[in-house]
């Protein structure tokens, strides 16, 4: 056994004994080992070292890994080849650590089987639908994404169900499926289910109302992203072109205006409207890279959408930045990974198209950071420093002053109003969305929030390459 | 003679060695700020950094069995480094205070967040939130130099007392300081600095009857020294040992009871406890002040504004108050958490204040709070009474209904029967089962607001609860109509 | 808005001049930081040097004796979120002169500390000295032996890699994870090693190394109603044990029973309670805190004698008086002390006070045979001890949380004799034709331990099984009544341990201590309606 080691710090002389800095830190140098994770009692033991081990290699970007990485691979390996899947105890399996590792290491075929003895033992229908996100979020996830697994996920349905409730699940399924099949590029895969949808929907145009509306929604997204191409050649020749093309195939599907679906293509964007302006100067640098000075300035107010640019415009406030402070206060998960990623994006797109005008769009809470209360005034300087400093989007930030009431009586807590934007924007905007605006004013894009994901972000690119072609043709 | 002799050898004794009583017992600000600078030359700048540099000093002398059984003087420190990067936490604590400790201290707090679990692949940028109250002094030169031969004297004085009544006597008597300096530096590299510093005093004296017939305890605490005297403890303590001998068994049942400040800071802790905003406001809570959903609002809405207890009773938290205030902190504002008889203002986090008052004046929790007296005298209520109980302590409550504050615990050290307005004789310890909420909505009297004796706090909060590292309480004593005595007990 | 620091730097090492005073030298220990000494280990011959002077600057000061105790506390802390590691240093120098105890202690190791402790404490005891000496006595030590001891554990969490014990941690998250109904879970391990140098003016001199390691596990389910049930897992509540403790035990396997078992009772209908007497089943764990309260407490030799008379209160046992005669329980009832044994969070091969654990029966078929002593204890009850021919020691119950703090008596690790016949739980509770059942209660006590009650999860029995809950009672007892009804007890095979908490003296300390228990039925006990 390894003997402690203590340092001491002593004032007398005769026992001075200089030594080596490095040593003495030992006291608290834990082990730096890496433990034999095959030699762990438990195999979730094991396992939860290896997705351990995923994270600390897939949490460092926010975009997703193409292969996975060697280390986990062998480590995932070794774990499960003490293991016989066909003899754990389904109640014991935590499906969501076993299935990342499983299919970590390619072994879909023993996950499958697992994730079958598992749901079959599911007590309630909650539990039921758990399993199954959990195992359609892990194949979605999976490097590479199971397309093949997902498409096989589809036939599982919930157990004491009506044959209708379990078709229409099915449905949603599919088309869950397919739009991540579309988004790996295959456009092959969601055409059956396309056609299925469209039979759905005219059986269900009679009866079911909301049934229908759903269904329309849905296979309306799903052509949508199949009929990519000849929508981007749309745009190519306007905006307006473009939202032909989505009325005809709305129309097409319902019989009914493209308004319906809030999808707002080819509207007139909103005058956006706030008090404070602020600006963050960028440049070039010789390797063509796009360097911010981290100096925020104030800047006159002035349309946005910019007439005559294409415009970017990013609604970015609430959880982004306002309870920020109670996450890192009380090691709380925050669901600010979205405000993250879309700052991230904006940033590529901008080095990537630098005639993009880019506004970031917020509002007051009467707070920031968890610092202290601001005035409308102080809180701004922050929201602007916060997104143009910190996270360095190169742009435009505008900022609007919050109504609010307050709970009456001693209570006093308060409950905000919308904002002229949010008011104008309502029913399209929601903290981290993206709107794209053309030269004219036209919205040709509207990212649904919360889902700015690698796909979305490819989207996005062609219809920034479709809009810019036609300007330069111009 | 030789008593005498003894007496003056051990005075200079002590005079010499004072040289050690008084030098550095605690940190002075420049010496923390020293090892602060240390510490943070061998922290990354990565992320955020949460040091805190705390010293203790605490000096004690017991007694029991009418001798004294230890006198005992401890240093301690602490430095605390938390880190935070990338959404990972990591802490390490150490209290040694040479560079190689530090940092291999900083390293390890570094290398778990760095390791250990993430929540957020990004590092976050979090502004500090700082607010400045002046707060009441809480250090006392007079406890920081009190000598521990003066203790001496006075337990020899109290010692030799009870040996002539023939009585048992026990008791503490401490005095201790503390300082800590934290440290603040969020992502973006802004810092902050707080500085605090206290002293404490207490002392408590049991006097017992040496075959166990009666029982008696009186006690006292104050930053500050002078503000109580140990002799008038000890005397008080007496008296109501004599008064204690001899109980009888009388019925468990419901009476009419004034409870002396002492039973009644205890019966309220729980209360004190419960008054805080979040929850009941953030969720659905077991709490007594909560109140429902409005799904107008779509708000979980507490029982702030209505009605909690007896219209006379005002409970509040005031850090300029020089008997219970609090020490010089950010983060410390009056508090009236129950104005004549009203829910005013229950506690509440610094979070839930911001995002949804907007206000930079949390009612950050206190241990410290008073009630406002009334102007009856426990004597008055005395001779007011028909027949009932005067309670001088309520021991170790514990919280069997979260809803209702139901709580059960023990009266001890004096509890007397009152017949026909005058105290009739002693009476066996119960164990009680009451809830403060009932006890406060049944109050007949109030009497004058005392300041009641606290237990130091030992000398780990003040690193990890800088803000709130002191416990002053003054209640006054009250008496309630039916307070529940479930059982008698044996124990004196 | 914030203003940066404008902090005043501090020159190291320019305040040489006020270095010789004061123990917070903050700057000379900086300054002399390339002076540290790697020790070898908590042995190093150089430790007793630093000791000694505390002992011989003492006795020159005039104590009559002198212990000397360093600390060295590590802590490591995971609740899976956020991984904390604590270290404290610490030397206490506990001395008598003038008949009296003084004391004191610090966090600095080193030679001119050690010799400003010794002469502290002294002062510190000499500050009583007004009219007659004290009295204070120590019995004699029946061996004085030197040495050094390690615990024996299996894995020393601190030779570990830290990602194995995040990596156990984390996999038993997920496993109670998967737990059905679950609503809440909670757990929280604590991993410690304590290194200990122990002198005396008597020559001895001491080195140990011990481990405690433990912790809890919460488990709250609720089902579709809305109905709650809420749990403590108590097998890996503290002990003295390495990682092992952990993951030597068939934890999972136990940790579904217990799930299993707080499940079954969800099921159960909730019934009014009928006051009145009832057969009384108790969990093991529910026999350990009563044990602890009931028997622990009063035992230790200074709470009995009244030294805690201010603080927790007096012990209702008086060895003056009812040592060796007193029946406090049914002869089913035997309890013995020892700090030695395997596995106990207490355990040590020397106590605070040098002195080797003794193991003593504290109740004999049902009389208080012996008190748990330290020196000066057993000195104070040592006229029994001659009168019975037994020797006049201390059983070892001298202890200090570390060396900062006085030592003083700490509840041994407790032992309650099983039943000869191996009866289980389930077996117990098949015995009983009507009664109620206390799982996993708290036992709340008076000051001086001879009443209290029990609240908890409460059962109602109708022949052998749990038929309905109570919501909302608790049993109220006498001590002595409710062991002298002890009528069953679990056989060899239900013995648990439980490291429970113990809290006394002015400024209070906390000390962990084990108790091996079994599961026990008591005849009619008195069940009351809360309020």
């Amino acid at each position: 056994m390894k003997s402690i080691l203590i340092g001491i710090v002593l004032g007398v002389s005769s026992l001075m004994v200089a030594i080596e800095e490095s040593v003495s830190q030992t006291r608290f140098q834990q082990s730096d080992t890496v433990p034999n994770y095959s030699d762990y009692k438990y195999i979730d033991e094991c396992l939860t070292a290896v997705v351990r081990l995923t994270n600390k290699v897939t949490n460092k970007d926010t975009i997703r890994l193409k292969v996975m990485p060697d280390e986990v691979v062998k480590y995932g390996r070794e774990c499960l080849s003490k293991v016989n899947i066909d003899t754990v105890s389904a109640d014991a399996v935590n499906l969501r650590t076993w299935g990342q590792v499983l299919l970590a290491v390619n072994r879909d075929e023993d996950f499958r089987r697992l994730f079958k003895r598992i749901i079959d033992s599911s007590r309630t229908s909650a539990e039921w639908s758990g399993f199954k996100n959990v195992a359609f979020n892990l194949y979605a996830q999976a490097i590479p994404v199971r397309i093949d697994e997902l498409n096989r996920l589809i036939d599982i349905a919930p157990p004491n169900q009506s044959p209708e409730a379990s078709a229409l699940y099915k449905l949603q399924m599919q088309v869950n499926v397919a739009l991540i099949a579309l988004s790996l590029g295959d456009t092959e895969f969601p055409k059956p289910i396309v056609t299925e949808l469209l039979g759905k929907i005219k059986e269900g145009k009679a009866e079911d109302k909301e049934y229908f509306k759903g269904m329309s929604l849905q296979a309306f997204a799903l052509l949508y992203e199949m009929l990519q191409d000849e929508g981007m050649d749309s745009l190519r020749i306007s905006t307006v072109a473009y939202r032909n093309f989505l009325e005809n195939i709305w129309t097409k599907l319902t019989d009914k205006k493209l308004d319906e679906t809030n999808e707002a293509i080819g509207v007139n964007a909103p005058k956006v409207e706030g008090k404070f302006w602020y600006k963050n100067d960028w440049y070039y640098d010789e390797k063509g890279k796009i360097v911010l000075s981290s100096d925020v300035k104030p800047v006159a107010s002035h349309i946005v959408p910019v007439p005559g640019k294409i415009n970017a415009l990013l609604f970015l406030s609430g959880g982004c930045h306002s309870l920020a402070a109670e996450a890192t206060m009380y090691g709380r998960k925050i669901r600010s990974v979205s405000c993250w990623q879309s700052a991230n994006m904006i940033k590529r797109l901008k080095q990537e198209f630098p005639d993009l005008e880019v506004t970031v769009i917020s509002r007051t809470q009467g707070l920031f950071g968890g610092g202290p209360p601001l005035k409308h005034e102080e809180e701004a300087k922050e929201i602007s420093h916060y997104f143009l400093g910190f996270f360095q989007i190169p742009g435009v930030q505008v900022i609007s002053e919050t109504e609010f009431i307050r709970i009456p009586g001693l209570d006093r807590r308060r409950i905000d109003m919308e904002t002229k934007y949010q008011e104008e924007y309502s029913g399209i905007v929601l903290d981290a969305s993206l709107i794209l605006v053309d030269e004219y004013g036209k919205i040709f894009h509207n990212t649904v929030p919360f889902s700015i994901r690698d796909r979305r972000e490819s989207i996005i690119r062609n219809k920034l390459k479709a809009v810019f072609s036609r300007i330069n043709k111009q | 003679m030789v008593s005498y002799m003894r007496e003056l050898i051990s005075m200079q004794d002590i005079k010499r060695s004072a040289l050690y009583e008084n030098n550095d017992r605690v940190l002075s600000r420049s010496k923390a700020e020293g090892i602060l600078d240390e510490v943070v030359s061998h922290t990354s700048k990565k992320g955020r950094t949460r040091i805190v540099i705390s010293s203790w000093w605490g000096g004690g002398q017991r007694w029991a069995r009418n001798t004294p059984s230890m006198t005992a003087d401890q240093r301690e420190m602490t430095i605390s480094i938390k880190r935070n990067i990338n959404g990972g936490a990591g802490e390490c604590e150490t209290n040694q205070i040479d560079s190689i400790s530090i940092k291999g201290a900083v390293g390890l707090a570094e290398r778990y967040a760095i390791e250990g679990e993430r929540f957020e692949p990004l590092d976050m940028a979090t502004q500090i939130a700082r607010w400045n109250y002046d707060g009441a002094n809480v250090w006392s030169d007079a406890t920081y130099n009190h000598l521990v031969t003066e203790n001496g004297k006075s337990v020899n004085e109290i010692i030799g007392k009870s040996l002539r009544d023939s009585l048992l006597s026990a008791g503490y008597v401490g005095t201790c300081a503390s300082t800590a300096l934290v440290y603040d530096r969020d992502s973006w590299g802004r810092e902050n600095i707080d500085w605090g510093s206290l002293t404490y005093a207490n002392c408590s004296v049991t006097v017992r009857h040496p075959k166990g017939l009666g029982s008696a305890w009186a006690g006292s605490s104050s930053f500050d020294i002078t503000r109580w005297d140990i002799n008038s403890i000890a005397e008080l303590s007496y008296e109501k040992c004599r008064a204690s001998l001899n109980p009888v068994r009388i019925e468990p049942g419901r009476y009419i009871t004034i409870l002396e400040p002492q039973a009644v800071a205890t019966l309220m802790q729980s209360l004190i406890s419960s008054l805080s905003r979040t929850p009941p406001e953030s969720k659905k809570y077991n709490s007594p002040i909560y109140s429902g959903f409005d799904s107008d609002m779509n708000r979980h809405l507490s029982k702030i504004g209505q009605k909690l207890v007896d219209d006379r009773i005002n409970i509040y938290h005031d850090p300029n108050d020089p008997i219970v205030g609090t020490h010089r902190s950010d983060i410390v504002r009056r508090v009236d958490l129950i104005r004549k008889g009203i829910l005013t203002e229950p506690y509440n986090t610094p979070v839930h204040e911001l995002v949804e008052l907007n206000s930079k004046e949390p009612a950050v929790r206190r241990l410290s709070f008073k009630v406002d007296g009334g102007d009856t005298p426990v004597d008055e209520m005395i001779t007011s009474t028909r027949r009932g109980l005067v309670v001088a302590r309520l021991e170790q409550p514990v919280t069997i209904d979260e809803h209702s504050l139901l709580q059960t615990g023990v009266t001890r050290d004096g509890i007397w029967l009152i017949e026909n307005g005058k105290i009739a004789k002693a009476v066996k310890n119960f164990r009680w089962t009451e809830s403060p909420l009932v006890a406060f909505n049944n109050i007949e009297d109030i009497g004058v607001s005392e300041p009641v004796f606290n237990e130091p706090l030992g000398r780990a909060p003040l690193v990890h609860n800088f803000h709130d590292s002191m416990k002053n309480i003054m209640v006054p004593a009250i008496r309630v109509r039916d307070f529940n005595f479930s059982s008698t007990i044996d124990s004196i | 808005m914030l203003k940066p620091l404008s902090r005043r730097r501090f020159v190291l090492g320019c305040s040489a001049a006020i270095g010789s005073a004061g123990y917070l030298r903050a700057e000379k220990l900086l300054a002399n930081s390339g002076n540290r000494i790697e020790m070898d280990g908590i042995e190093d011959p150089r430790l007793k040097k630093i000791v000694q002077s505390s002992i011989d600057a003492a006795v020159a000061a005039g104590a009559s004796y002198v212990d000397a105790r360093l600390s060295h506390s590590e802590s490591f802390q995971i609740d899976g979120q956020h991984p904390a590691l604590k270290e404290n240093m610490a030397f206490g120098v506990r001395v008598l002169a003038e008949g009296y105890w003084g004391f004191a202690s610090s966090p600095e190791w080193s030679e001119e500390e050690a010799i400003r402790l010794g002469k502290a404490a002294v002062v510190q005891a000499k500050a009583n000295v007004f009219g007659s000496s004290g009295n204070v006595r120590l019995s004699d030590m029946v061996n004085t032996e030197s040495g050094h001891w390690l615990m024996p554990v299996k894995d020393d969490p601190f030779e570990m890699a830290f990602d194995e014990i995040l990596d156990y941690n984390n996999a038993l998250r997920d496993y109670i994870g998967r737990f059905n109904l679950l609503e809440t879970a909670a757990i929280l391990v604590e991993y410690c090693r304590i290194s200990k140098v122990f002198g005396s003016s008597t020559g001895q001199y001491i080195t140990q190394r011990l481990y405690k390691t433990g912790g809890k596990i919460f488990i709250s389910l609720s089902n579709a109603a809305n109905d709650k049930s809420r749990g403590t897992f108590h097998d890996i509540s503290p002990a003295g044990l390495g990682f092992e403790h952990l993951r030597d035990q068939p934890l999972r396997e136990r940790l579904r029973a217990f799930h299993h078992d707080l499940v079954a009772s969800l099921d159960l209908p909730v019934t009014h309670i009928d006051v009145g007497r009832y057969d009384t089943l108790l969990s093991a764990s529910g026999v350990a805190d009563l044990i602890n309260k009931t028997i622990g407490r009063p035992t230790e030799i200074d709470t009995a004698l009244g030294f805690e008379a201010n603080a927790g209160g007096v012990g209702f046992i008086d060895p003056y008086d009812m040592l060796g005669t007193y029946r406090l329980g049914s002869s089913l009832l035997n309890i013995t002390g020892d700090r030695s044994a395997a596995g106990s969070v207490g355990r040590v091969r020397w106590d605070d006070e040098g002195v080797a654990p003794v193991k003593i029966d504290i109740i004999k078929d049902g009389i208080v045979a012996n008190m748990q002593c330290n020196r000066e204890g057993a000195q104070m009850i040592g006229d029994h001890f001659t009168k019975t021919g037994q020797v006049v020691q201390s059983h070892g119950c001298s202890h200090a949380p570390t060396a900062l703090d006085v030592p003083m008596v700490h509840c041994m690790d407790l032992s309650m004799r099983s039943n000869q016949s191996d009866s289980s739980l389930d077996d117990l509770r098949g015995g009983m034709v009507k009664g109620i059942e206390l799982h996993d209660p708290i036992t709340l006590v008076d000051f001086q331990g001879i009443t209290g009650a029990i609240i908890g999860n409460m059962f109602e029995i109708r022949n052998g099984k749990r038929v309905a809950r109570y919501n909302n009672g608790n049993i109220i007892f006498r001590t002595p009544e409710l062991w002298n009804n002890l009528i069953g007890l679990g056989g060899p095979g239900s013995v648990a341990r439980f490291g429970l908490e113990n809290r006394k003296g002015q400024p209070q300390q906390i000390s962990s201590s084990s108790v091996f228990s079994v599961p026990a039925v008591f005849k009619e006990l008195s069940l009351m309606r809360n309020g």
